[in-house]
């Protein structure tokens, strides 16, 4: 249960990250944001990317992330759900 | 037994439209905190919204209960023959009785949830041990209405002050509000006994605390 719900906070974090950088961000600051190894980084990103919720794209030579729109359906609906939960806190 | 005998005649009628109004609060706050369950799989937000669905059913059987306190006495001319009168009134008194006790139960036992998800207890022997007290008292307190108050006014405040000494919970959590005016609203409809104002002043407070609560959901819900 508890799990679940660190998992979401972890996808919520990464999410964020993106977001805040206006959908132009280079995995090592999503490092830096989600405070993960590059390892558990790679298979939350490679989810994200499987499940449609993030894009890579490149820029220079450089590659980035971007939320889709689905993606930032998603982030809205966590920061909702978070809402409801600071609010009817029992 | 019905609510009817508590409420001032001019108000009567007027507190079960009222008490819609809290009717689909308490079920749009059942909805959300199921979806918050699915979404989360936090198994307290699945309970929560069992509680307030029972909150809900509560006052859908106290708006039954109080109607069909009511309308014998207007079909009453309607009827002329004694058999059937007679057929209609006790079918309405049983299923007056049935709504009733749904009343109290589905309260007492969205307390009793609210509870064990407060109090955090997982035993299935206390779980059962706790229902089958609930069912009891329900049963035992078909004609002492008052008992049923002094439950919910107790329990609800106790809530309250469990909710504001948590450290760990929000302080803006709405809960608190909730428990407070859902304890002081009965409070008053216990003292109704004494002045039917007091009835009034009792589905006042219990609606504002249902409003607020709507309020939160909204502000929740808002980008």
């Amino acid at each position: 249960m508890v799990i679940k719900r660190d998992k979401i906070e972890i996808i919520s974090d990464i999410l964020t990250s993106i977001q805040e950088k206006n959908n132009k961000i280079k995995i090592t600051h999503i490092l830096y944001k989600a405070n993960l190894s590059y390892n558990k980084l790679k298979e939350y990103l490679d989810e994200l990317l499987n499940k449609n919720l993030i894009e890579e794209y490149y820029d220079k030579k450089h590659k980035y992330f971007r939320l889709t729109k689905k993606g930032n359906e998603y982030l809205e609906k966590i920061k909702q759900m978070t809402k409801f939960i600071e609010t009817f806190d029992i | 037994m019905s609510f009817y005998i508590y409420s001032p005649d001019w108000f009567s009628g007027i507190d079960s439209i009222l008490e819609i109004i809290s009717i689909i609060i308490s079920f749009l706050i059942a909805y959300y905190s199921y979806k918050t369950y699915k979404f989360f799989n936090l198994k307290k937000y699945k309970y929560f919204a069992v509680a307030f669905i029972l909150i809900g059913l509560s006052f859908i059987s106290k708006i039954i209960s109080n109607l069909i306190f009511i309308v014998p006495k207007k079909r009453e001319i309607t009827f002329s023959f004694y058999q059937l009168i007679y057929t209609y009134y006790s079918q309405l008194d049983y299923i007056e009785d049935i709504s009733f006790f749904i009343h109290k139960f589905s309260l007492l036992i969205s307390l009793l949830i609210l509870y064990l998800i407060i109090m955090n207890e997982k035993k299935m022997q206390n779980i059962l041990m706790f229902i089958s007290y609930t069912l009891i008292i329900s049963f035992l307190i078909t004609n002492y209405l008052l008992f049923n108050f002094v439950i919910v006014i107790i329990t609800m405040f106790l809530f309250f002050i469990n909710h504001i000494k948590d450290k760990k919970k929000k302080k803006n959590s709405s809960l608190s509000l909730f428990f407070l005016g859902f304890s002081i609203s009965y409070f008053f409809i216990f003292l109704a006994l004494e002045n039917t104002i007091f009835y009034f002043l009792g589905e006042m407070i219990l609606l504002i605390t249902f409003i607020n609560l709507l309020f939160n959901l909204i502000k929740t819900f808002k980008k």
